[in-house]
Formats: structure tokens, sequence, C-alpha cells
């Protein structure tokens, strides 16, 4: 059975990228994600008002409507919107990297350990899981992130204490799995050292599911850290977070509706880009992640 | 002595559209079926056998497969340019005994609502309001839950009153086995088909089994078509059957006659290896059935054969009857004769 | 007594949780004296609040007085927010939370339930990919965003429901605590009329998610229902198409579905939080989102316990219900 594995692996690079482009979903939300991680990390250039995602002001330009000069209007500050929406994608992209850098890192290898070797250890640590399962992300993130002092750098921290936990089960599922593989026993009897087994041989093979995992995971990350910069414990002004600045657009409803709807708007395409790159990576890896 | 024939199959070819490719998985297949005959058709897993079995039953997914080109007769009635309403009705007439009775009954509704369900069907004419009322009001219930009683009762269950309320889970393979043929026998149905029936189970039911299927068909004077890849299991019960290889059925011909004297190779090979088949490589035939994407040219059989012709890579071989009711499809034998 | 095992083990969980709560609460950097108290307090009203709370013993001493307080007097300590006691706090809210909850989810399955019906029997077809196209959709919205967005474009453009709160006039008589039943009871249809006006905003918004994800389930369960032996046994007697899939497959599909879709409820109480803010819906959700603000930690950990509580309880919701619609279940038992 093992055998198939590694032909199917095998298949070429450039065979693969060719059955992946057939997914058009798949390649709007890769195209997408590309498009704004370029435009993130070029703001600074790229923005035509870079000042206003700081403390620039003009108060005589507020809540101007889209038009000329200003693509997407003005806040109640005389900021441009457009702007500060480029510095808001550079947050909202560091948030996603940072918080799953640290879940996984906490998660994984805590989920493979607990499901290669079992009794004891499987336990303490699937328990600990489980406590820390009961309560949804945003709830237990708000919670941990107030008690730290609202803060963007503490929304980040909080969810990302928050999110390890279903990277561990997934390591520690996909772990039991892998270990009643032939490969693992040929290693086992060839004396190769359990931390070798581990992360040298059953991670590799859990790629393909992390990889999706990361994918999906990195939207519902950006969803909740601008839940949390929104209801307030989270980015403060005038960072131009897009979720603090829906929270403060919401005011200038429905007259301005402007300040409102562009962020909120590019969370969405964000968050729905991730979501069709990583739907169409579990088609193309054919596993079942949620 | 004239016979009515109950099913004709002409020159059926059936393709399979999936995302690696196209399985030409019939292949200018012909079967005929008499009234009061019992018929079988052998091949290894793989040889399409189960295809054709479901292609009459009316029950092969239509996307993925699509006939390609050829007849089935049933009666007069032409299978495959049927409106669907008439081939619902059809369906009653052509029984279906499925191979693994594990899995062949719905685990979360008791045994006797599956057999109310069809009787109840049946009776309110197919008509999908008529049979919603009646499932739920009147006494057409009791009596339909009667009438299950009765055919548990037929194929020998004790104590069917009880059985009705019984999940298959607490059935054994035999007893769901029993029931499926009761469900079998709901319709009148004048032809039986059993995929590989006894496969499934021990051998001491199997043979149990068996015998009370001849049995039903002894009375309710119904024809048979057993699918099987057991020659051992057929010579017994059939009276003519088919063999069939990667989709083409490559002789056909009365029992006795054809384990007398077996023309084409396959079906030497397979004499030589009873009792039994697997689809792996088994005594006297080397190789392995083809992929049906890519298929051999020519004769499906020619790169497994002994004595392949020239002929055999190049064109398939036509069926020729070389005694009356004897069929094969075999440039050897062909040209031989 | 798999049951009892079953109970016991939730217990733990529940008593995990509550001990990581108080260790938040107690021994995170943070103030409580100071911020009840106010800058302008004395030393002895300090010392004397220390003692109250009894901040001047040891840890384990302090838990066991947490749990006494929540078990003996059923008090969870003081709300910031709302000057009472939290337990009594949500005791009020949590009827409106979850009545949104209950809402939601089940808007969520009426419209799910044949979309991924329809969807599983088109396999690959546009209806198919269209519905996967809305999924996608579904979770990918903020709902803060979507919440403001039909609060803009139901509420003000076109004036066809109410921009916020549960109810404009008078509630119904208190028999549930769920206005839309209380009204429907009490044969009060302007109430009735006025609640459902007022719920159907946040509940469609809450509403997206879930029914995105039992549709993507519902579907997926059913294309593996399609190929089973005993569907081709009934599809072979000759029954119809319609009663072989909605009765036979869909019972089994759903059955399959029920786990994922019961967690989807503790799931929905965390983005209760925002929709409840976004709608000034007066539930426990909006509740915890001030006070988490206000860092009125009784408050937040009192939310968070019950919010614990609730998976705990759909936990062992599930388990039985499974006894309940699957033989093969109760049988081994």
């Amino acid at each position: 059975m093992n055998e198939a594995a590694p032909a199917k692996r095998k298949e070429g690079l450039a065979r693969s990228w060719v059955r992946f482009r057939k997914n058009h979903l798949a390649m709007a939300g890769l195209i997408f994600l590309i498009v704004i991680t370029v435009a993130a990390i070029l703001a600074p250039w790229m923005a035509p008002y870079p000042k206003d995602a700081g403390l620039g002001v003009h108060f005589d330009k507020a809540l101007s409507p889209p038009g000329p000069g200003h693509i997407f209007g003005t806040d109640e500050a005389g900021r441009d919107i457009f702007s500060r929406l480029l510095f808001g994608a550079r947050l909202s992209l560091m948030l996603a990297v940072i918080v799953l850098g640290i879940a996984f890192s906490i998660g994984v290898p805590l989920g493979i350990i607990a499901g290669y070797f079992g009794g004891a250890v499987d336990e303490i640590i699937m328990r600990i899981t489980d406590i820390f399962s009961s309560i949804p992300a945003l709830v237990m993130a708000m919670a941990v992130c107030v008690l730290l002092k609202p803060s963007l750098e503490n929304s980040m921290i909080a969810i990302a204490l928050v999110w390890w936990r279903s990277f561990c089960r997934l390591a520690y599922g996909e772990t039991l799995s892998l270990k009643q593989e032939d490969f693992v026993t040929v290693s086992r009897s060839l004396g190769s050292s359990s931390f070798y087994i581990m992360f040298r041989e059953i991670l590799p093979n859990m790629t393909s599911s992390l990889l999706v995992k990361i994918t999906l995971d990195a939207g519902y990350a950006i969803l909740v850290g601008t839940s949390i910069s929104y209801l307030g414990a989270g980015a403060s002004p005038p960072t131009p977070e897009w979720g603090i600045m829906v929270a403060e657009g919401r005011h200038y409803l429905p007259g301005s509706w402007w300040p409102s709807l562009f962020p909120g708007l590019a969370i969405f395409l964000t968050v729905l880009s991730f979501n069709l790159l990583g739907d169409g990576l579990r088609d193309f890896f054919d596993v079942k992640v949620e | 002595m004239k016979k009515t024939v109950l099913l004709k199959a002409r020159e059926v070819t059936v393709h399979f559209d999936t995302i690696d490719g196209t399985l030409k998985v019939l292949n200018r297949a012909n079967l005929d079926i008499y009234e009061g005959e019992v018929i079988g058709i052998v091949g290894e897993t793989g040889s399409g056998k189960s295809v054709m079995a479901k292609l009459i039953l009316g029950i092969l997914p239509m996307p993925p497969a699509r006939v390609v080109s050829g007849q089935v007769f049933f009666r007069d009635g032409d299978l495959l340019k049927m409106s669907p309403k008439e081939r619902q009705v059809l369906k009653e007439k052509v029984a279906y005994i499925p191979q693994d009775p594990m899995t062949s009954l719905n685990p979360l509704f008791p045994v006797g609502s599956m057999l109310i369900d069809a009787i109840i069907w049946k009776r309110s004419n197919r008509s999908l309001g008529r049979y919603l009322i009646t499932r739920r009001f009147g006494p057409s219930r009791r009596e339909a839950a009667e009438q299950a009683a009765g055919l548990l009762d037929k194929v020998h269950i004790a104590d069917p009153q009880d059985i009705l309320y019984r999940y298959p889970v607490q059935l054994s393979g035999g007893m769901r086995q029993r029931v499926l043929l009761a469900m079998a026998l709901i319709g009148k149905p004048e032809l039986l088909v059993a995929d590989e029936p006894t496969t499934a189970l021990d051998v001491t039911i199997q043979k149990r089994i068996l015998q009370l299927i001849q049995e039903k068909v002894r009375e309710e004077k119904l024809s048979s078509l057993y699918i099987t890849h057991d020659l051992g299991v057929a010579r017994s019960l059939c009276d003519r059957i088919y063999v069939m290889y990667a989709g083409t059925v490559v002789e056909s011909g009365p029992m006795g006659a054809m384990l007398e004297k077996p023309l084409h190779p396959y079906t030497v090979g397979l004499l030589q290896s009873i009792p039994k088949l697997t689809g792996e490589p088994f005594d006297g035939i080397p190789g392995q059935v083809p992929d049906y994407i890519h298929l051999p040219s020519g004769c499906r059989f020619h790169p497994r054969c002994g004595e392949p012709t020239r002929r055999c890579a190049m064109e398939e071989p036509e069926i020729l009857e070389v005694e009356p009711g004897r069929f094969v499809s075999c440039h050897r034998i062909s040209s031989g004769i | 007594m798999y049951f009892f095992r079953r109970l016991f083990y939730m217990f733990l969980v529940v008593v995990g949780v509550s001990m990581l709560m108080f260790a938040l609460v107690r021994v995170i950097p943070g103030d409580p004296i100071g911020l009840a108290l106010g800058a302008n307090a004395t030393k002895e009203d300090i010392e004397k609040m220390r003692h109250e709370m009894a901040l001047d013993q040891p840890l384990h001493v302090q838990y066991i007085r947490y749990v006494q307080e929540i078990f003996w007097h059923s008090k969870l300590g003081m709300s910031l927010v709302e000057k009472r006691d939290v337990m009594e706090v949500i005791r009020d809210k949590f009827p409106a939370t979850l009545e949104l909850v209950l809402a939601a989810i089940c808007l969520a399955m009426i419209f799910s339930i044949p979309l991924g019906v329809t969807a599983a029997m088109n396999r690959g077809g546009w209806w198919d990919h269209f519905n996967r196209l809305l999924a996608l959709f579904g979770v990918s919205f903020p709902h803060f965003w979507s919440g403001l967005m039909f609060q803009f474009i139901f509420g003000s453009i076109l004036a066809l429901t109410p921009l916020t709160g549960r109810i404009g006039g008078t509630p119904p008589t208190d028999i549930t605590g769920f206005y839309l039943l209380d009204s429907l009871l009490t044969l009060n249809w302007g109430a009735f009329k006025d609640s459902l006006l007022h719920i159907l905003g946040p509940a469609v918004i809450l509403s997206l998610g879930p029914l995105a994800n039992i549709t993507r389930l519902i579907r997926a369960n059913m294309i593996d229902e399609v190929s089973k032996d005993y569907i081709a046994v009934s599809q072979a007697t000759g029954m119809n198409e319609l009663i072989v899939r909605y009765k036979y497959m869909l019972r089994n599909a759903f059955s399959s579905s029920l786990t994922t879709i019961g967690f989807l409820i503790p799931l929905m109480l965390g983005s209760a939080f925002v929709v409840e803010k976004v709608f000034a819906w007066p539930g426990m959700a909006r509740f915890g989102a001030d006070a988490i603000i206000a860092s009125d930690f009784n408050g937040v950990v009192g939310v968070t316990l019950v919010i614990c509580l609730a998976f705990v309880f759909v936990n062992l919701t599930i388990d039985i219900l499974y006894e309940v619609l699957d033989p093969r279940i109760r049988v081994k038992r």
C-alpha cells in the first residue's frame, strides 16, 4: 500500500502545477493573495498618502466620498482610506504569519509526541488540549488579550495561545495513523531514534495536511484578529488596522458608508482568497482537513 | 423446442468517464436468457460481469457510465430507450441479490421497514403522492406488514413478526441474505440476478442459501442469472454460462459442453485453476487483468494467451457460432475451423 | 456505565477550565483592587479589600473559596460593568443569546440540507460549483462587517428591519425567556412580529458560517452514501428516486453529520460576541464583550465558564443522540 504513496508523490512538480492550475477558483485566490502580499510589502511606495497611515490628519478633507485623489474616500480624520488599507494589509498578514508560526511550533511537536509515544504522555497532552478546546477561539483570545492589556501585539499572542490546540490535534491524528505504516516499522527495526522517526519520517508525511490547514487557518486567524480589534481589545487608533477602521467608520453610517465598507471588504476578500486557495489545495492533495 | 426469450443483450458497449480517462468496461457483449433457464456469467474480478448485471438491473450510475452502443431487450421492451417511468416498472420484474449482506441493508432502518416500503410503493402504483399517504395512514400499512412477514416466512425465517422490527446489526449474515431474498421476491420478478451471492458468507451457510435460492427459483418459476468467479458454483447451478474477460464475452455455451471441451484459451486456463480464481496471476495464465483505459490492441486477451496468432494483436476477433448455441470469440479458433 | 465515565470526564474538563480561568484572573498581572476601589483608596481600604477578596490567602485556599462562592452562594463575583453579581447577569441575559443561536442554527439547517443534497446529486455540475462558492463566501465574512452591511442595506436603505435591539415595544410575558416562543404562547401577534423582525438580522448573519459548513458536510456525506450497497439494493427494487434520496440516504448522511453540527453551537457562541455587539442584542455574549473591554474579570470568567459548560453539555447531548439514532451503537451497549 505504501508503494503507491511514493509513486504518486514523485509526480513531477511541473505536472502538479498544470493540474493545480485547472482549479480556477483556487488560482483566483492565489493571484489575489500574491497581489495583496506585494501591495503590503510595497505599501510605503504604493500608497498615495503614506502619512495618512500614521499620524497624518487633514480635517478639512474629512469624510470625502470616493473620488479623484482618493479612490476609496477619506475617513473622519481626512485620511486616505486606500493608503490605510495598504498598511493594514501589512498588519493582517503579519498577524497571520506570527500567529500561525507560534501555534505551529507549539502544537505540531506536541501533537506528534503525544501520538507517537501514547500512554501517559498522550493522555496528559491531549487532556490539556481538550481543556483549551472547550472555549471558542475568539472568546479565549479576547479573554487572554484583555487580561494582558489590549494591544495589537497582545492580541496576536492571545490568538496564538489559543490556536496551537488545533495544530496539536491534527498532528496527533496524523501521527496515530502514520505510525502504523511500514516505513516506520522498518525505520525502527533499523535502530533509528524516536526523535529521528518523529521528525524526519512522520512529520514530512503530514506536509500536505499541514499546508492545507495553514492556508485555511490564515484566513480564520485574520477574521479573529480583526474581530478582536473591532471590539476594542486589539489595535488602537490611529493604527490602520482593518478591524478598528470598520469600528471607527461605523459611527458615520449610513451617510458616509465608505470608511466601514472598504476595510471590511478587504478583510472579506483576503479571507476568501485564503479559503479558495486552501480549498483548492485540499482537493489537490486529497486530504480531509477542516 | 422454441423457448421464449426473456432477456436479449446485443453488442453492448459501455464506457466509464473518469478524471483519469475513459474506461471501456464492456465491449460488444451479448447475452441471451430464456424463460426458466439458469445462466451464469463467469470471470475474474474486474472482468465486467458486475457492470453487465448492473446495467440489466438499472442501477448503473449513468454518469459516469455511458452506453456507447448496443441494445438490451427485456421481453419486448428496449431497456435503453425506455422512459424512466417504464424503467422503474421493469425493475420490479428483475430482482437483485447483492454480494455482501453485511453492507446491503440500511443500518439505520429496521429490516421490516425496507420491505414494507417496497410493498406499499408497489401497491400505490408507483405514484409518490399515494405512497406518502398510504405509508402513514390506513389499514394498507398493516396489510403490507403481514405481507412482509409472509415473505420472510417464505425464505424460512423463524418468527418473522419479530424479525420485522429488528435492525440489520442484530441479524446474522445468513439471516440478512434471506431478508434480501425476500425483498427481491416482492415485485413478483421474472428474472433473478444474483451477484456472487455467497462469497461473503461462511461455507456452511453458503450451501443453505444457494439451496434456498434454487428452491425459490423453482417455486416462482424464475429465470436466474448468477454472476460469479467460482466455476465450481457455476457448474453446480447453471444450464449455460458466459465466460467474460476484460469486458468481452470470450466464450459461451451449455455447461456440460463447456466443461468437456473448452475452446477459448482463457476458458481452458480457468478450468485448469478450479476450484477458485482470483484477480491476481493464477496458475496457467500469467499476467494481470488489463487497465481499462489502456487496453491492448486487437483481442483483449492476446498478451496473456499462450498461442497468439499475428492477427490477434491487430484486430478484435468476431463472434463465431461453432456449434448451435456455442459461441467463441477467438482468431485461432475461427481460422482453425 | 459508559455514560457515567463520560460524565466524570466532562466534569474533569470543567474543573480544568475553572482552574485555568482562576489562574488567569489571579496570576496574570493586573490590579483588581485598584480597579474596584479607584485611585483615591486609602491604605486601610486597600488592606480591607484585600482581606475581603481573600487575596492575602494562599492560592489553593483562594481557589476553594472561588468554587464555594459559585456552588454554595451562586455567586460568580461582582461585575464591574453591571454592578451586580455575574451569576444574576448571566441568568438574565443567557436566554437572549440562546434564542439567537438556536434561531441561527435552525435557519442554517433549513437551507443547508436541501442545498447539500442537491449539490451532491448534481455533483460536478454548475449547481455544485455554485454551492461550493457560496459556502466559501459564507465562511469568509467577518461578522462585524456583514452585520453592519445588513443593517446598512436592510435597516437604513430599505428600511425593512430594525437596526438594533431585541424588540421595539414591550416584550411578551416571560414563560420561557424566548421572545418568539413566549409571544406565540400568549397569542401576542404584535410582539411576535416585532421580535421576529428584530431577530432576523442577527440570526441571518450568525447563520452564514454554519450554513456553509453544514452544506459542505451534507454534500460530502451524501456522496459517500451514493456508493453504498444498500442504496443500490433499494434502487434495484424500483423505489422512487426521491424516496431513496431523502429518506434513505439523507438519514444516514445526517447521522454522520451530527457531531460536527453539534459542535457548531459553541463555535457560534464565540461569533455571537461580535454579532450581539453590532446589533445591540441584549445577550450574554454582548455582556462578555463589554466585560472584556472594561477589564471586568469576574464577568469575563463567568461568561467563559458558561461557554465551556455549554460545550460540555453539547458533547453529552450528542453522545445520547447517537444512542437514540444509530441502532448499531445501541445494540453494542
